[in-house]
């Protein structure tokens, strides 16, 4: 009896079960039909386009006359949403200066809607918004955790409007700086990435920035020159003089206090900036671990499977066996750990040769740091070696670094307007008072002669740059939405022998030393794929990276033995059985199709 | 009791006997139901997006719409490179983790139990719980500090000790990867599991201790005999339900810990699903379809210790 | 004649004293391995943010300084965040104490008719849930979303919990109690209130210790459902506070700014650690009050 009571009522839990769920199923299908019709205008009227090509025109012309300001007619009050990510350093983005100034130059009301200040949480919130029907905000600025893969996805759903069509007649101030950047390159890299290659649509409005410092730059590896002076050895060039020059670090005590306390070489191969094991395998084969795969004359091809990688496994595997490469390379995880290590805030220093920023490792005003100087690009030993490493593109020797994370949703009722908002962040003003704040109070137009750091002509100069340093109610904190060509990124440098301004010339010496080699003639930066490749391709490029990755460090430390021909084998074939030669293929297409 | 011949015949059968134990319970009936219909509209309401698992969720085509793809998640889960060791690492190093912390937890609340000084006791167990309210980044943070061999304890222990250079740094090794994890787990949880078998045992009855005492048993006999059978059903449902738990090892600390020298032994299930679920659209199918398959392992594990437990124990300790 | 051992108020035997001096040794032992994190966590908290991050602190506050806490306590919106959690805690804390005790008690009786059904349907949700976005769904439906039901209403009853309740309520609870309170003709709503209740304020301590404190910690749900930054709670305040000090190196150029902020971040985690760890430390005490050693009010044999 109990039995059957028990499916009676479990029937009918599901019955209950069901007839809610009907409930739940109608209620999400109105908001899509309703985007739908919205959406169809942007993205479905648009003629069929090739991607790239058709979209060169937009760099060209200067299509719209100055807008007036307001942006909005007399007596018209318009309101428009947009969506920030929450942030901490901003008092109150409602009454904040930037705000005002913004709504007063332009006649839009703004009204902000809050998201989570972590990406994975902020891609949650925004799918969740999506999922339950919700009206999204008419703006999202500066977007976390948005890949191109998820932007193309919510374009081609309709939940983001197309602004090509935008570009093409109401960008003006956009245009004014666009036509800073100099770089031909430059700027059709910026649209080849922003466009979606199947269907030629631009979903986002970037956020560029052109800079001379190595802040972008990928590896900053340095040799403490006191040390050198100290055994007796010159710079070294090749990696048997590194070699030597470490074990001499190891054994005679170069920074004379007894004891052995040296380390030869430190690094962090899981900070940012800071893996010189990458640097020193680029004596043998250009390796670029965020971009995977090299390129020569349009052929991709895997660095990580040549012998000369193996060789220089074998190189670093001796040197970690003889005890010069530190295993806390592979432990540090932050910034921060290296400061003790690089600067120690007692004593001489105890890394001889070291990968990290040298401003965000260094401890305050600690003069140990300007013992060391950048080790050079090591001397080829194999022709695929020797360039110098970078991690954003460089063009004319300035380096640019895009995101592409501000968009108009569909639910937006003005999206012309929406994007004239946008485009008036662009303009000069707007981006400087984004960076550092109000004009005349916190920054100015640099007199006649200024120089940045570069010894080029400086726009601005900075009068206070306290904003940066707490919470304020100046700006929004973020830079986002804005065209920096590089005499609006830079301000005025003078250099007065300060404590940072001596670290500021430390920069500028990895800069020429990694300007004074070339980064090779081609490169696999950033390849765009479609939503249909991305479902394959994430998932290998992931595997495969977490496995290159681990398998070095195996190699290095000893766990595997690159010397052994059976661990190099092992290691190769399993490149292969997860999917090598299909994400080499599939980059190729990818690749092929953005020239 | 009257009966009278006026009274109709008793129903008999099943029906019959259902509506008298209802009339019987009604009140306990009442008392479910707020409960109950939490229960169905809050969990089993929403329970039909678990189909996401066998779909290719859009947000565009809502989940009723959504390409119907079957089992390929599962597939593809079950066929994917490192399937075996995300598995294994996953279970064994959840398995250590509910053993250690389950046998520490009950011996500490057994001892902790025995301390005459109550203020001593007080003590020792506010200081225990306090690491509970830690968060998992601080509390690595903190391991990493610790065991820093230039800075850290560790390293000036070591320096203390005569030692030249640097201790060898098993921070990233993946042989010290797994006692990390559980240790340092036991370290922020030891205390704070103890609070339910601290209060199970305030609920011994004085006169067992009394017995126990003239038949002249010592403190620690009385450890063994007395407090410890009381808490003991109390703690083996507390075990059966850890068991219910051990696929969905947490992924925030295991990914803080995570290096590449220990990747083989230290990435586990939700690290995997992480990884793959940034940059693609379909982290949420594929990322439920694995969440399903957790579940069912865990609801093995469950019903396969509750019966263990019914079987093992004389008072039959099950959860249902 | 043979002295006995007997553990009384006279003598220990050599076996108890034994037993007593390992315990006490182990115990304190545990004290220090628990207690010198806790004191470099404080420590930190009150320490310069670049002795924090360069590791310079060992035991005590290195260059002591209250930058962490400065910066946190500027933050307007941490005693929103405060005020919030507070409430929230106490609510929902209390809708989850009736609730759970409303289905353990009903569970705890071995008779009752819908014992194996009721638990089977706690127990499948322990295990099947739909995921967040079904439930987002239905919040949304209900048109809760962005307001404080939709916090008060998620995970309204922990089936882990309730199964502890439960267990209590059946092992520490004598059946003759039950017999007895029949024979006085009381209901079974109110053998509940005034028999049973009465006599489990130590699971009653524990449950409520245990809800509150996963309010106090949660940021979740809040993550998820709440949009207006009034009604943010203390923990999801606290991470953002966090998340803005993690330098974002494209946004500056200055090298003097950037250590100056790089700092910032590891000494304002310990900061806020202390400043919301503080308030729950004070329960702990007012809730051990109610651990005492057996209690068994009144007789009910024979």
């Amino acid at each position: 009896m109990k039995k059957k009571t028990m499916i009676v009522l479990l029937l009918c839990a599901a019955l209950l079960t069901g007839m809610l769920a009907g409930c739940a199923k109608t209620q999400p299908a109105p908001a899509p039909t309703q985007d739908q019709t919205e959406a169809k205008t942007p993205a479905e009227t648009k003629p069929e386009q090739t991607p790239a090509e058709e979209q060169a025109p937009a760099e060209e012309q200067t299509p719209a006359e100055e807008p007036r300001l307001p942006l909005v007619k007399d007596g018209e009050s318009v309101t428009l949403t947009i969506g920030v990510p929450q942030s901490s350093k901003v008092e109150d983005y409602e009454t904040n200066e930037y705000t005002l100034w913004l709504e007063e130059q332009t006649g839009i009301n703004l009204e902000f809607v809050y998201f989570s200040s972590t990406s994975s949480e902020y891609a949650t919130q925004l799918s969740l918004m999506v999922a339950g029907g919700e009206k999204l905000p008419d703006i999202l600025w500066r977007t976390l955790g948005m890949t191109s893969a998820s932007m193309y996805e919510y374009g081609e759903d309709g939940y983001f409007v197309d602004l090509a069509p935008y570009f093409e007649s109401s960008a003006y101030y956009w245009n004014e700086a666009y036509d800073n950047i100099t770089s031909e390159e430059g700027r059709r890299q910026i649209w080849l990435r922003d466009t979606d290659p199947s269907n030629g649509a631009i979903y986002a409005f970037p956020s560029i920035q052109v800079t001379n410092d190595n802040d972008l730059v990928k590896n900053y590896v340095a040799i403490n020159t006191a040390w050198l002076d100290a055994v007796g050895a010159d710079m070294p060039q090749t990696t048997q003089e590194l070699y030597e020059v470490l074990k001499k670090f190891a054994s005679e005590d170069p920074n004379g206090n007894g004891k052995a306390d040296e380390m030869p070489l430190v690094c962090a191969v899981d900070v940012n900036y800071a893996d010189a094991l990458e640097y020193i395998i680029g004596a043998w084969v250009y390796v670029n671990d965020k971009d995977f795969f090299n390129v020569t004359d349009g052929q991709l091809w895997v660095p990580y499977t040549t012998d000369e990688y193996r060789q220089a496994l074998i190189y670093l595997n001796k040197l970690y066996g003889e005890g010069l490469i530190s295993p806390m390379c592979y432990t540090l995880a932050k910034n921060g750990e290296l400061k003790p290590i690089f600067t120690p805030s007692e004593g001489p220093a105890i890394a001889g040769v070291f990968g990290g920023h040298p401003t965000l490792t260094t401890e305050t005003d600690n003069e140990t740091v300007f013992e060391y100087q950048p080790l050079p690009v090591l001397k080829a030993e194999t022709p695929l070696g020797g360039y110098a490493l970078r991690a954003t593109p460089s063009y004319d020797e300035l380096f640019f670094s895009y995101k592409f994370d501000n968009f108009i949703t569909s639910d937006c009722e003005n999206p012309e307007l929406a994007f004239k908002l946008l485009d008036f962040m662009c303009s000069q003003e707007s981006a400087i008072f984004q960076r550092y704040g109000r004009k005349g109070v916190h920054w100015d137009y640099a007199k006649e002669g200024a120089t940045d750091a570069m010894g080029q002509p400086a726009l601005f100069e900075v009068l206070d740059d306290s904003v940066y340093s707490g919470q304020n109610n100046i700006n929004w904190h973020n830079i986002a939405c804005t065209v920096l060509p590089y005499n609006v990124y830079a301000p005025a440098y003078v250099d007065d022998g300060s404590y940072s301004s001596r670290l500021t010339d430390l920069k500028m010496a990895y800069r020429a030393n990694i300007l004074s080699k070339e980064g090779p003639a081609e490169s696999a930066n950033g390849i765009v794929y479609s939503t249909e490749e991305t479902k394959t391709v994430s998932e290998l490029a992931s595997n495969l990276s977490d496995y290159m990755e681990q398998a070095r460090a195996m190699f290095v430390t000893g766990v595997l033995d690159p010397n052994s021909d059976a661990d190099w084998q092992a290691y190769l074939s399993n490149m292969d059985s997860q999917g090598l030669a299909d994400y080499l293929r599939l980059a190729q297409e990818a690749y092929s199709r953005m020239q | 009791m009257q009966t009278t011949t006026h009274k109709r015949p008793k129903r008999t059968g099943r029906g019959a006997s259902f509506i008298r134990n209802f009339k019987r319970d009604w009140q306990l009936w009442l008392l479910m139901l707020p409960p109950l219909a939490y229960l169905l509209i809050f969990d089993y309401g929403p329970m039909y997006g678990a189909q996401i698992a066998f779909r290719d969720y859009r947000a565009r085509s809502g989940i009723w719409n959504s390409q119907w793809v079957g089992l390929q998640w599962f597939r593809k889960f079950f066929t994917s490179y490192n399937f075996r060791s995300i598995f294994t690492n996953t279970l064994v190093l959840s398995l250590y983790s509910v053993v250690v912390s389950f046998v520490l937890a009950v011996g500490l609340a057994l001892l902790l139990n025995t301390i005459r000084s109550a203020r001593f006791r007080k003590f020792t167990q506010t200081i225990t719980y306090i690491p509970h309210f830690i968060s998992v980044v601080v509390l690595v943070a903190i391991v990493n500090q610790i065991f820093n061999p230039v800075n850290g304890l560790y390293g000036a222990l070591f320096r203390l000790f005569g030692g030249e250079g640097y201790p060898y740094d098993f921070r990233g090794m993946d042989t010290a990867f797994r006692h990390i994890y559980v240790w340092s787990g036991v370290w922020q949880n030891l205390g704070w599991d103890t609070i339910i078998y601290t209060a199970a045992l305030a609920s011994v009855s004085q006169d067992h201790h009394e017995a126990a005492m003239i038949d002249g048993a010592s403190r620690w006999k009385r450890v063994i005999h007395v407090d410890l059978p009381t808490i003991l059903p109390t703690a083996m449902i507390m075990l059966i339900m850890k068991f219910g738990r051990v696929m969905t090892i947490g992924f925030e600390k295991v990914y803080l810990l995570q290096t590449r020298l220990n990747e083989t032994v230290s990435e586990v299930i939700s690290t995997y699903v992480y990884k793959v679920g940034m940059g693609s659209g379909h982290a949420f199918s594929y990322g439920t379809a694995i969440g399903l398959f957790n579940s069912a392992v865990n609801c093995i594990l469950l019903i396969t210790v509750n019966w263990i437990s019914k079987r093992m124990s004389d008072r039959e300790v099950s959860l249902f | 004649m043979k002295r006995k051992k007997r553990a009384n108020a006279i003598g220990l035997c050599t076996e108890d004293r034994i037993m007593y001096a390992v315990v006490y040794v182990l115990m304190g032992l545990l004290i220090v391995v628990i207690a010198y994190p806790l004191v470099y966590v404080v420590s930190c908290s009150f320490s310069s943010g670049n002795a924090v991050s360069a590791g310079r602190v060992l035991l005590w506050p290195v260059e002591f300084s209250l930058t962490g806490y400065r910066i946190v306590f500027n933050y307007k919106q941490v005693w929103t965040g405060y005020y919030n959690t507070i409430f929230y805690t106490v609510t929902a804390t209390a809708l989850n104490v009736v609730l759970t005790t409303m289905a353990a008690y009903p569970l705890s009786r071995k008779n009752f008719q819908g014992r194996k059904l009721c638990m089977t349907l706690f127990m499948v949700t322990m295990f099947f849930s739909g995921g967040i976005i079904p439930s987002y769904i239905l919040k949304t439906q209900l048109h809760i979303v962005n307001t404080r039901w939709a916090i008060l209403l998620t995970g309204s009853i922990s089936v882990y919990n309730m199964v502890v309740m439960r267990t209590f309520f059946q092992n520490s609870i004598p059946g003759d109690l039950l017999e007895a309170a029949r024979l006085d003709g009381i209901s079974d709503i109110g053998y509940l209130l005034r028999i049973v209740i009465p006599l489990s304020k130590a699971v009653f301590a524990v449950i409520t210790l245990y809800y509150a404190v996963a309010h106090w910690n949660s940021y979740f749900n809040a993550m998820m459902y709440l949009r207006d930054r009034n009604l943010y709670p203390l923990q999801l305040v606290l991470r953002d506070i966090l998340n803005a000090a993690n330098v974002d190196l494209s946004q500056i150029s200055d090298p003097e700014i950037l250590r100056q902020l790089s700092g910032a971040s590891d000494v304002m985690r310990y900061s806020l650690i202390v400043i919301s760890t503080v308030p729950m430390m004070a329960a702990y005490p007012i809730v051990q009050k109610y651990f005492k050693q057996g209690v068994m009010i009144g007789s009910v044999k024979g």
